[in-house]
């Protein structure tokens, strides 16, 4: 019995130390010597010719796309910044009905004429960055014209001193640039546009009284507020308060709805030569690179990095001391968008993939990189479609930073290394050495 | 009985905290453990050439009795490889044999084995520094694994011509695959990481015969053949290379005419050599001798059956050598069977205790356990 138990014990010990084996192999001290088959190559080269096109494309963000409306006056050194925002009422309504019931009449006269924008707040501690003064004071321009509605320079051209509305204007407290701003109108200005129907163009701009410079923004219909017209319309003994929506007259089968309001620069960032790419800016500027990459790497190898490498140069305009953001945006467009500045608009939006943004001085100067090695690999699996392999640089702060990044280009003067190229680094499928 | 719980305790423990590859052992296809079974194997090998359970001698499954039984084996192998910058130690599980047998009347035998042939388990890590061309460089860690195997099954018969004589002949089927995995990854965020997957399978044949014969009262002799057909690898139907399954000859002699007392010799070659063309570039196979010599007695009697006492040692080059050098190995080994059920069922366990060496500065070391239960039902 005590035999049995002792072997019993025996069985019991041995099984549980063989069943209680782990497969444990990882580990490596005894490389390379005696490792088998470490044969992965490793190749660092930079492709000539791999960006075929690198421009800069310009007017971003696209007409009545953005969110506000940036109101800019900033003087500084030689450079000057002046934006408004143009809110349309291309459509008044030339009747009402009264306030006591009863049908429609015609609007014979109006008063009490006001329009009303929403004042976009400040981030915390952003406040005393955009005005420098205790109060900054928005006043309206008449900017109505006769050009077509895409030519922003018309507009541009009638913001002068002779198309300030009288008494079209409220002075706000800094602390208190934050929602509705109401702002009274000439009651004869909008009765002969309600009497014409239409339209009522209307520039805002800010300004403060010692001209130092002053960033603000109104929400736009796209940030989802849409300004409005108010005035109190008469007939007769009959009245009632009209209230009219920032709106376009629809375009013959092309829908311009986002361009009830939207920004106009006056004056703002020069574009840059051919001889240069720029990022930012106002009105923004892109950067658009397509790229010609070798199908031996990129369809059979592996990429492991792909460095877009850009020479910055130092950009002279509204310099201060905050870096920018430059966000690369993948095109989504196919080969048939050969336009550059059409493809920039069909770009992904940011976090389609992951390629890393680039924060830089824009009057600092040197070599960038940005690191595009999962746009490869995407560009690589698509393997059905046709979508050009294309990149678009913008600044994160697009349309609201006057500053530019600015970077050599395939055309300027400058030794190739300083141009834009791209550095790939990549592994040859592995043999593993047996079959 | 009280000291037990403790005893199994530290015995879960003791499985190391492995790391290891490369090793002297897996080079080129892998590592052939034998086609031993476990009780052989604790004799150093010198028995198989007589034992049933091994897949080495056709001939030897008349000895399964004409009856009907199962063998299921496990064999982990705890190893440390040792070079000047260091020591790696790793953990390997491997089931390297299962068998079965029928008898077919009092002389015939018929058996079928699964055995493994060359394993080819292991992973690499290695830490290094990748060196850009524009004078950068950035830390990798690369891993490299591959696991799977080439195992024989066998299709055996044998035959009892008179007691003192024995034959046998068997058809192989060579099958497996080796899953490969290599992966780098950086330390440097710019980087995306490398990863490759293959899958080589291989299918291949043979046919082997084997002799045992009794020349006088107590002494056995075995002659053992095996001719290799040959045998492919393939990725996704495509094949790969070619080579022939490697040819062996072997003989042994064993002595059971001392009471209580089995003495057992053995030798085997083996042209490694013919399966170098399977793989590309440095893969070179090595033909070696395979030799043992063990013995088993009777030891302490346990459920009323005698416990059987091996102990052995063994020396063979292994196929596939390192940096052109030929590996070879020693070891020693020990083991014990407990009887269960009588002669029903046995449970053996052996021990063995491997050197790997070669002329390259390397060292590398092994224990061995192994568990295989024979089961009459």
């Amino acid at each position: 019995m005590r035999d049995s138990r002792y072997a019993l014990a025996l069985i019991a010990a041995i099984t549980v130390l063989v069943a209680g084996c782990q497969e444990k192999l990882s580990g490596g001290a005894a490389c390379p010597s005696l490792c088998p088959e470490q044969n992965l190559t490793y190749q660092d080269t930079v492709i000539e010719g791999a960006i075929d096109t690198d421009v800069t494309v310009t007017g971003f963000p696209a007409l009545g796309s953005s969110p506000s409306l940036l109101l800019a006056n900033v003087v500084s050194g030689a450079d000057t910044l002046h934006t408004v925002g143009v809110v349309r009422f291309d459509s008044l309504r030339t009747t009402f009905t009264p306030s006591s019931g009863g049908a429609e009449v015609s609007a014979d006269s109006v008063d009490t004429a006001a329009v009303t924008v929403n004042l976009a707040p400040f981030a915390a501690g952003q406040d005393t960055i955009f005005v420098h003064t205790d109060s900054v004071t928005i006043r309206v321009y008449d900017v109505d014209t006769t050009a077509d509605i895409f030519d922003t320079r018309a507009i541009a051209a009638t913001v002068r001193p002779d198309r300030l509305i009288p008494g079209a204007s409220r002075t706000v407290a800094r602390d208190s640039i934050t929602g509705a701003l109401r702002i009274p109108l000439p009651s004869d200005l909008v009765k002969s546009k309600v009497a014409a129907g239409g339209p009522l163009l209307l520039g805002f701009e800010a300004v403060t009284g010692d001209n130092s410079p002053v960033q603000v923004r109104l929400v736009s219909s796209e940030g989802g507020n849409t300004p409005s017209l108010s005035y109190e319309a008469h007939h007769g003994t009959d009245s009632a308060l009209v209230s009219v929506g920032a709106n376009v007259q629809a375009g013959t089968g092309v829908d311009l709805s986002t361009l009830a309001d939207y920004t106009v620069v006056v004056k703002g960032t020069a574009p840059p030569d051919s001889t240069m790419l720029a990022v930012g800016g106002i009105p923004g500027s892109r950067t658009y690179l397509r790229f010609n990459l070798p199908s031996s790497i990129v369809d059979s190898t592996t990429v492991v990095r792909a460095s877009l490498q850009l020479t910055q140069r130092a950009s002279p305009s509204f310099l201060g001391p905050d870096t920018a953001t430059i966000v690369p945006l993948v095109v989504r467009a196919t080969k048939d968008v050969t336009d550059p500045a059409k493809a920039a608009l069909l770009a992904a939006p940011q976090g389609f993939i992951n390629v890393p943004q680039l924060t830089v001085l824009p009057q600092d100067s040197g070599q960038r990189n940005i690191e595009i090695v999962q746009l490869v690999r995407l560009w690589r699996s698509e393997l059905i479609g046709d979508n050009q392999r294309s990149l678009v640089l913008e600044l994160g702060n697009e349309g609201f930073d006057p500053r530019q990044v600015l970077f050599y280009s395939s055309n300027a003067a400058v030794p190739d290394s300083l141009r834009p190229r791209l550095r790939l680094s990549y592994i040859p499928r592995a043999s593993f050495g047996l079959p | 009985m009280q000291k037990l719980p403790a005893i199994l305790l530290a015995l879960i423990c003791v499985a190391p905290a492995a790391y290891a590859q490369g090793t002297l052992s897996t080079q080129g296809f892998g590592y052939p453990p034998g086609e031993l079974s476990t009780r052989a194997a604790a004799s150093g090998g010198a028995t198989s050439p007589f034992d049933p359970l091994s897949a080495v001698n056709p001939a030897a499954l008349t000895s399964w009795g004409g009856r009907t039984a199962l063998y299921f084996q496990y064999s982990p192998e705890f190893r440390s490889v040792s070079v000047p910058g260091g020591t790696d130690h790793a953990t390997v599980t491997r089931f390297p044999l299962l068998a079965a047998a029928v008898g077919i009347g009092s002389h015939a035998t018929f058996g079928i084995s699964a055995a493994t042939f060359l394993d080819r388990t292991w992973h690499t890590q290695v830490t290094s520094f990748q060196h850009g061309n524009q004078g950068d460089s950035t830390q990798f860690t690369e891993n490299f694994s591959v696991n799977g195997a080439i195992n024989d099954v066998r299709l055996a018969g044998a035959y009892q011509i008179i007691p003192a004589i024995r034959i046998g002949v068997a058809g192989h089927v060579y099958t497996g695959e080796n899953r490969l995995n290599i992966t780098r990854t950086f330390a440097d965020s710019s980087f995306a990481s490398f990863s490759q997957n293959s899958t080589i399978g291989y299918a291949g044949s043979a046919v082997s015969g084997g002799l045992e014969v009794e020349p006088v009262h107590g002494l056995w002799l075995a002659a053992t053949g095996r001719l290799g057909g040959p045998i492919t690898s393939t990725r996704n139907d495509t094949t790969l290379s070619r080579a022939y399954i490697p040819n062996a000859y072997g003989g042994g002699v064993e002595i059971t005419a001392i009471g209580g007392l089995l003495l057992a010799a053995r030798a085997e070659w083996t042209e490694w050599s013919t399966m170098s063309k399977l793989g590309e570039g440095d893969v070179t196979g090595f033909d070696g001798w395979d030799v043992g010599v063990g013995a088993e007695a009777n030891g302490p009697t346990l459920f009323g059956s005698s416990m059987p006492l091996r102990a052995g040692y063994r020396h063979r080059t292994l196929p596939f050598g390192v940096g052109g050098q030929e590996v070879t190995e020693n070891s020693i080994s020990a083991g014990l069977g407990i009887p269960i059920a009588g002669e029903r069922s046995r449970l053996d366990f052996g021990l063995q205790r491997a050197s790997r060496t070669a002329d390259v500065s390397g060292m590398e070391h092994a224990w061995i356990i192994s568990a295989g239960l024979f089961v009459r039902p």
